[in-house]
Formats: C-alpha cells, sequence, structure tokens
C-alpha cells in the first residue's frame, strides 16, 4: 500500500506540482512542435513514457551498487546515456522483429528516446534519492505531463491559429511562446517556484 | 556563388530567418533552463557549437549511408563524448557555476537541434554545405542564449556577469522557464519585425508551419497499433543498402474499405428495381456472386473490375431493354465477371 | 500615411461595422464591470483612504500609457473607448495590499496588458485573464509584495501610516488558514468579514460588497452571475468536505469563501465573457473547475493564494469545454430550431430542370470515374485490365 501510494504520489508531483515540461523546460521543443502535430501524440508518448520508466528504474537499481553510488556527476550522467542507449537498442529490436513497426515508427522511437524530457528523468530522480517506487511514478508521471503539455499547447495553438487580431509581429512562434510562458506560469502555481533539483 | 556569399546567405537564412530556436522551436530546454546567466551562457554556447559543428561534420563524412536509427543514437553518444571534456574544464576553471548547472551539460547531449540539423542537412549535403550550415545555426543559437540569457540576469538577479547593479526592483520569476519562454517569444517578436521590415520577401513563420494543426485526435489506441505496426500488403518492401531488419511480408488481409464496398454494392443492387423477368432475376443473381465470391489476389483490380461489370450492365440495360431478354444468362455477365481464379 | 504603408503595418484605415458593434458590446459589458467593481472601490477607499485611490489612480495611468506604447510598438489599433484596460488596472488595484509601494500595480498592470493581452490582440481575443497573470506574475517574482497586507489604519492620517516602510502587517484569512489556525468568532467576528474590517486585498474583504457585485450582475447578465454562483458553490462545497480548520464544517465555509481572492474571483475573474465558455453546460463545467484547482491549490500548494493560478489554469481548459461536451436535448431543440427558421428564410423549391441536371452530373460522375480507374488500372497492370 505505501508503494502504491508513493508511486502515485511521485506520478502526481512530476505531472502537475512539478510538469516537467512548464516548470522545468523539459522536452519543450518536442512538446512545441507535437502540438502541431496531434496524430503522433500517443505514440510519441507511448515511446517516451516508456523510456523514462525503465531508465529511471534501471538507473536506481543500478544505484544500489556501491560502484555506482560512488560516481561524481559526470559519472551518473554517462551512466544513464549508456542505460538510455541499450533501452533504445532493446525496444528498436523488439518493435522492429516482433511487432513489424513500420518506418515512422522507428522514428518516432528515436525521437522518443532520445531528448530532454527522458534524460532529465533519472536526473531528477537521482537527486530526490528516489525509491523504486517513486521512480516509477515519476517516470510514468513524466509521460502524462507530456501529454498534459501537448494537448494544451495544442488548444492554444487552434486558438491562435483563428484569432485574426494578434499583431504581424507575433503571428507564429512569438504567440506561441508567450502562450506556452504563461501556462508556465500557472503550473509554478502549485508549487511557488520552478523545478527543484 | 563564392563561399563569402554562400557562407552570407547561410547565415542569413539559418541564424535569423529561420532561427532553430525562435522560428522552428528546436532546441529551447537548454534555452529555458539553464541560459540565466552569462557565464551559464558562455558555457552552454560553447558546448553547443562544439557539438553541433563536429557532430554535423562527422555526420556529413561518416553517416550518410547508417540507416536513421542508429545516427541518432550516434548523435546522443557522440555528444556525451564531447560533453565530457568541456565539462572537465569548467569544472576546473568554474567550479561554482559547474555545480550549479550539473544536470544541464548532459541534457545538452539529447539536444534536438543537434539531431534536426544532422537529419535535415548533415547527411543529405556536402562536408562544406554541413560545415556552414552547423556555423549558421550556431551562431543563430548562441545569439538567442546571450540575448536571453544577459535579460534574465539583469532583470532576474539584479547583476551582470555576477556583477551587482543595483536595480531597484528584481524580478525572480524571470529566472523560472516562464521567464525563458517570455523572452524567447519578446525576442521572436522582435526580431521577426526586423526581417519583415528589412527582408519584405522572406517569411519566418514558414519555419513552423501551423497550417498543419488539426482536431487533436482521438484514435482507439486499437486503430493506433494496427497503423503503426502492421505491415500493408500494398505498400512496397524498402531495400536499404544496410538492412539489418527486414520486414515480413504477411499474406494481406482484405482491408476495411474493400469490405465496405462490396456490403455496399450488394446493398444497391438488392435496392434496384425489382426485376420484371425471371431471366433478369438470373441475372443479378450472376452479378452478385460475382461480386461475393471472388478471391483477391489484386484487390484494386478487382475493384475495378467489378465496378465496371456493374456499369456496363447498367448501361446495356438502358441502350436495349427488349434486348435483354435475349441475354444468354448461363454466360457471367458479358463474359467479364469476375471469375479470376 | 500612404495606403502601402498603411497595408504594410496593418492597421485599417476605418473601422468596419462589425468592429464598431464589437467595440460597443464590450463597452456595455466593462460598464457593468465598473458597476460591480464600484462597491470594492469604495469600501478601500473608506478603509485605506488617500492611498487607495493613488493606487487606482496609478494603475490606470500606466494601463493607458501602456496601450498607447503598445499600440505603437505593436502595431495595432488601441481601442480605449472599450474601457477594457481601465477594468483590469481597477480590478488589479484591487488585489493588491493597501501598503504596496507605486511600481507594484504599474508593474502588474504592464506586464498584464503588454504581455498578457496585447500580444494577442484585444480584449476580444484574450488568451488569459490579463489581471489574474499579473498577479500570479508578482506573486512569482516577488510573494512578500503580493503578501504584505497591512492592519486597517486607525488614525486620521491613514496615508502617513500605510505609507511608512514600518507599516504595521496583519494576518489575513488566507494565511490564517493556510497556517491550519484554527480561527473562529472568536478571532474574526461575522461583522468584521462582512464589513471588510480585515486584513487583506484591497478591494476583496468586505463580503456585502461582493455580495451586492454578484447581485447586480445576476440582474444584469444572469447567465454570467451563474458562473459565480457554480464557482462559489464548488468552493464551499469543497471546504465542507475538507475543511483545513477545526472550528467546524460551517465556519470553514465561511472563512474559505470570503478569504484571499475566492470572492473577487467569483465576480470579475470566473465571468469574463471573453474567456469563459458559451454553452451553459460548459460554463457551469468550467466554474467547476476552476473552483476545484483554486481549493486544491489552497491545500496543497505552498502559496498563501494561488486563486490567481487557478484560474490561468481553467482559461487554458476553457476553449475545449464548448467542443468536447455532449450537445443535449435542449441545445439540439435550439440548433434546430434555427436550422429551421434558416431554412423558412431561403427556402424555395427545386425545379424539375435542376433535379434532372444534379442527376444527369452524377451519371457524368460515375462514368468520369470509371474511365479514370480503367486508365489507372491500364497504367498499373502495363495493359487492358480486363486480361
Amino acid at each position: 500500500m505505501r508503494i502504491i501510494t508513493e508511486l502515485i504520489s511521485a506520478a502526481m508531483y512530476a505531472m502537475l506540482a512539478q510538469n516537467f515540461i512548464f516548470t522545468g523546460g523539459y522536452g519543450a521543443s518536442e512538446a512545441v512542435r507535437m502540438a502541431a502535430k496531434p496524430k503522433q501524440l500517443y505514440p510519441m508518448t507511448f515511446f517516451i513514457t516508456l523510456f523514462s520508466t525503465t531508465v529511471s528504474v534501471i538507473c536506481v537499481l543500478l544505484e544500489q551498487i556501491a560502484a555506482v553510488k560512488q560516481l561524481s556527476i559526470l559519472g551518473h550522467a554517462v551512466e544513464f546515456i549508456i542505460v538510455l542507449t541499450v533501452m533504445y537498442i532493446i525496444v528498436l529490436a523488439i518493435s522492429v522483429l516482433v511487432f513489424k513497426a513500420k518506418d515512422r515508427t522507428v522514428r518516432r522511437i528515436g525521437i522518443a528516446a532520445f531528448n530532454t524530457l527522458v534524460i532529465a528523468v533519472p536526473f531528477i530522480n537521482y537527486r530526490a534519492a528516489f525509491t523504486i517506487a517513486q521512480a516509477i511514478g515519476s517516470g510514468i508521471g513524466s509521460g502524462f505531463a507530456f501529454v498534459i503539455a501537448v494537448l494544451l499547447i495544442n488548444v492554444g495553438l487552434r486558438r491562435l491559429d483563428r484569432n485574426p487580431n494578434i499583431p504581424e509581429a507575433f503571428k507564429g512562434t512569438p504567440a506561441i511562446f508567450i502562450y506556452v510562458s504563461i501556462l508556465s506560469l500557472a503550473f509554478s502555481g502549485f508549487y511557488g517556484s520552478g523545478l527543484t533539483m | 556563388m563564392n563561399d563569402k556569399t554562400s557562407f552570407s546567405t547561410s547565415i542569413k537564412n539559418s541564424a535569423f530567418i529561420k532561427n532553430p530556436v525562435l522560428f522552428e522551436s528546436i532546441g529551447i530546454a537548454p534555452v529555458v533552463a539553464m541560459a540565466v546567466s552569462v557565464k551559464t551562457a558562455i558555457m552552454l554556447s560553447v558546448i553547443s557549437a562544439a557539438e553541433l559543428i563536429i557532430i554535423e561534420c562527422f555526420a556529413s563524412i561518416a553517416l550518410k549511408k547508417v540507416k536513421h536509427e542508429y545516427r541518432v543514437l550516434i548523435y546522443a553518444l557522440l555528444g556525451v563524448l564531447i560533453n565530457v571534456p568541456f565539462w572537465l574544464f569548467f569544472s576546473k576553471f568554474a567550479p561554482n557555476e559547474t555545480a550549479n548547472v550539473s544536470i544541464f551539460l548532459p541534457i545538452i547531449a539529447v539536444n534536438s537541434l543537434i539531431a534536426l540539423h544532422c537529419e535535415r542537412v548533415a547527411v543529405r549535403s556536402t562536408l562544406k554545405e554541413t560545415f556552414f550550415d552547423a556555423v549558421s545555426a550556431t551562431i543563430g543559437y548562441v545569439l538567442i542564449i546571450f540575448i536571453v540569457a544577459i535579460l534574465r540576469e539583469i532583470l532576474g538577479s539584479g547583476t551582470f556577469y555576477s556583477i551587482k547593479l543595483n536595480l531597484p526592483v528584481q524580478l525572480k520569476g524571470l529566472l523560472l522557464p516562464f521567464g525563458g519562454f517570455l523572452m524567447l517569444g519578446f525576442a521572436a517578436a522582435f526580431f521577426k519585425a526586423r526581417i519583415k521590415s528589412r527582408y519584405p520577401e522572406e517569411n519566418p513563420e514558414e519555419a513552423f508551419n501551423l497550417s498543419e494543426i488539426s482536431q487533436s485526435h482521438h484514435e482507439d489506441i486499437k486503430t493506433m497499433l494496427h497503423e503503426d505496426f502492421e505491415s500493408v500488403a500494398n505498400e512496397p518492401i524498402k531495400e536499404n543498402p544496410i538492412d539489418f531488419f527486414k520486414s515480413v511480408v504477411e499474406k494481406p488481409e482484405q482491408p476495411e474499405e474493400e469490405k465496405h464496398e462490396k456490403r455496399k454494392k450488394i446493398k444497391r443492387a438488392k435496392k434496384e428495381k425489382p426485376v420484371k423477368t425471371e431471366k433478369r432475376k438470373k441475372e443479378k443473381k450472376a452479378v452478385e456472386k460475382s461480386v461475393k465470391a471472388t478471391p483477391i489476389e489484386n484487390p484494386r483490380k478487382e475493384k475495378y473490375e467489378s465496378e465496371f461489370d456493374d456499369i456496363l450492365l447498367d448501361l446495356e440495360r438502358s441502350k436495349a431493354p427488349k434486348e435483354e431478354e435475349n441475354i444468354d444468362i448461363s454466360k457471367d455477365g458479358d463474359g467479364n465477371g469476375g471469375d479470376e481464379a | 500615411m500612404s495606403e502601402n504603408e498603411r497595408l504594410r503595418i496593418n492597421i485599417q484605415p476605418v473601422l468596419s461595422e462589425t468592429e464598431k458593434l464589437e467595440i460597443k458590446n464590450t463597452r456595455k459589458y466593462m460598464i457593468d464591470m465598473l458597476m460591480v467593481l464600484l462597491a470594492p472601490m469604495a469600501m478601500s477607499f473608506y478603509y485605506y483612504g488617500l492611498r487607495a485611490v493613488l493606487l487606482v489612480l496609478y494603475a490606470v495611468l500606466s494601463a493607458l500609457i501602456c496601450e498607447f506604447l503598445s499600440s505603437k510598438i505593436y502595431k495595432f489599433r488601441a481601442s480605449y473607448s472599450d474601457l477594457s484596460s481601465i477594468v483590469t488596472a481597477i480590478s488589479i488595484a484591487m488585489c493588491i495590499p493597501a501598503s504596496s509601494a507605486w511600481w507594484v500595480p504599474v508593474l502588474i498592470t504592464v506586464f498584464a496588458l503588454a504581455v498578457v493581452k496585447f500580444p494577442f490582440g484585444n480584449s476580444r481575443s484574450l488568451m488569459f485573464l490579463p489581471s489574474a497573470a499579473g498577479i500570479a506574475f508578482l506573486t512569482v517574482c516577488n510573494s512578500a509584495s503580493m503578501f504584505s497586507y497591512p492592519v486597517i489604519p486607525t488614525t486620521a492620517d491613514k496615508f502617513a501610516q500605510l505609507s511608512s516602510s514600518n507599516a504595521a502587517l496583519g494576518n489575513s484569512i488566507a494565511y490564517m488558514l493556510s497556517q491550519g489556525n484554527s480561527i473562529g468568532i472568536n478571532i474574526i467576528s461575522y461583522i468584521d468579514i462582512a464589513v471588510g474590517n480585515v486584513s487583506g486585498p484591497m478591494g476583496t474583504t468586505c463580503a456585502v460588497a461582493i455580495i451586492g457585485g454578484l447581485l447586480y450582475l445576476l440582474i444584469r447578465r444572469p447567465r454570467t452571475a451563474m458562473m459565480s454562483f457554480v464557482y462559489l458553490g464548488t468552493c464551499a462545497v469543497y471546504a465542507f468536505l475538507f475543511p483545513r480548520i477545526t472550528t467546524g464544517r460551517g465556519i470553514s465555509i465561511i472563512m474559505e469563501l470570503c478569504s484571499g481572492l475566492t470572492g473577487f474571483a467569483a465576480l470579475l475573474f470566473v465571468t469574463n465573457e471573453t474567456l469563459a465558455p458559451k454553452r451553459t453546460n460548459a460554463r457551469v463545467l468550467y466554474a467547476v473547475l476552476m473552483g476545484l484547482i483554486t481549493m486544491i491549490l489552497r491545500t496543497f500548494g505552498s502559496i498563501e493564494d494561488s486563486t490567481v493560478f487557478a484560474v490561468l489554469i481553467a482559461n487554458a481548459f476553457a476553449c475545449t469545454l464548448d467542443q468536447k461536451l455532449p450537445i443535449t436535448k435542449r441545445e439540439q431543440l435550439l440548433l434546430d430550431k434555427k436550422k429551421e427558421a434558416e431554412a423558412m428564410s431561403t427556402d424555395k423549391p427545386i425545379d424539375t430542370d435542376e433535379q434532372s441536371q444534379i442527376v444527369a452530373q452524377k451519371v457524368m460522375e460515375i462514368i468520369n470515374n470509371s474511365e479514370e480507374t480503367q486508365e489507372s488500372a491500364e497504367d498499373e497492370n502495363g495493359g487492358v485490365g480486363n486480361e
């Protein structure tokens, strides 16, 4: 029961209280670009959640090894990238060999694996000294945080697209960034500040 | 066109008109999260510049024939390899600042800016063009990093390069990612206004096409998985020079559309005017049978042929209604029925 | 200015009839909002004297100057006559402490207009509520200046008492609730809450003024007032179910509704017509969502009063509520009636000639489609498709 509570609270934390995209800026490029192409949202979210969860769990497990625990922050960074690389190869192999993934899905797997959001999650887990349950929750929460971010930005993009009153200089990405900045301001109300590292 | 002109054109395009951060919305995370002071901006700029130039050039030389899914992997690994010496350098000469931004440095290794420029330019162009693109994109990226960092440090911390400026108001909120997005928004508006006034024919909005927005797509997972994971028999199999994993071609199932079309035809045939003579009834049954019982080898051909049969039948009936009674209905329609077996 | 220059900077030479009508409607709405703000303003002037008047004036002047400068820099047509900037400025002034420095209302107003309103157009194309965003901005930047409420001055020289850097600070109800203090009538009397004799934002503490504003809205704009009541109802239900104090659920409801910006949000933030959904059930859901997020942020957040953040989050969701909610029977009836009315006005019997033309057109389409299919099949098969 305690494990489930830890998992859920870590997930809610990653999703709302410290939404990684809005209060940390991680995965912002992917979120903004995905918001313009929402049909790719569900596969991308699935893979992002998969990678962030598995990488954070493996990294938390590796942290139990004394040699790994004593690594500097640089060492940990290298460790996280290596774990992510291995996970990417495994997921790619399974997708292509078992599920007969198409080319576009393979491209999505690449984008979903190597982005700032996925690599930030194990770092945050490491700095916060999360347990395994919390690491799982954090990984799942980051996936949902990505969905929330993309859907909210997509809604904003549609409104901006239909808005004829925007001054010429602000049409396009300027208005999008200002919109995202106010969303980020709104989400900082949960914690009163940015992402605590 | 000489090198100088093409380089200046490349800078104009990549650094300003299609600035990667402001107009293409790539590489936002490090700017928004890390560019909060001049010192961190220097670190971020140096590392980003090194990574972008080295990785793009390497991709242009060695990665053109490698499959996309392995290239992204190599970009990330190379990014980390390039990060490590810079990190050690900055740890030695600016330990406090490096400690403050410890998480962000490896994040630069997976910066979408690198992957996108490598895929878009490096693997499709010569080394010279790639180098020009890398340098231009770097100039554009570094410019934005410094603009955002300087403004955020002055307005947020009240300092410049850690030198106190004794400003009356400090807006610490600008040091948050919210401030980064805000600065990017206004910087983009400023750049766009300048570009429009100086180069009226250029349109920075084209770099990020908002017309692709569609309604949020609520597909069920089953359909999504079907589209992403099942191979469709009509698509040609791609043959790659380095083909580590071949997709297996399965026996095609009849697509849903074809089934739906068939059902429509049967319904249509049933709804037709009641056949006056027995011969007409038999004729109709023959057409229906041919539509139902056809094994599919080439679905498109079958669809065309069955439609053509119906049209021919209707045309003949309308042309010579009296002659219909003399038609020998033991044959399959006009001899063009669906007996493809 | 030549026509080319005018087109280049995208300012239309003359307002169209539609634009004039829009501005007129906006002005009517803003006049109602100003009427609603009259009572809170009057109470703030009564309690805080000249200081309150000056803060309101600073806000209004900075709003007008900001609109003027923004129209030149961003290149759009300023519309002072729709009174929207003035309403934004006054509502901002009502939400800040009376002991705020002069730059506080100026900064919030400039942010609200230059960053949140004008980059997206005008008051008819808002993406977020400017006043809420401005207050949220200062809360995040410098929360001390937002939540340092002075005690209500009792001396004759209120201005001097409030202007002093050592102005005595009081505890607002929101602060006491956030600390989990068991507040009740032994600490704050109901009369004080009713008349606003408590520390808090300048214009939001007087419950009677807020109720008066709600009644005015109910008479003038019942559909809008409905959202206010639903919002307050949601907050009340949450306060009843999950009280933050131990002195009773009834007192919890009163304290939560009378604390911070809750009442003011019900009056002005939730009722913004541009941002609120258009359909009735969507409006109800919008108000419920805003109330729920307000109370959740208050319970679990670290900020004393995070009403404005809840308003911004609800603004982000507002647009989808109109589209995603299923159509009710009543709405379907209204739509059908509307369609009938339109059809009646433009209805005419279809000509037999016209009918036969349509049929002939369809036959030609079928024949053309079959020809195209034949050609494409021939191209693919490299020969006649039938063989």
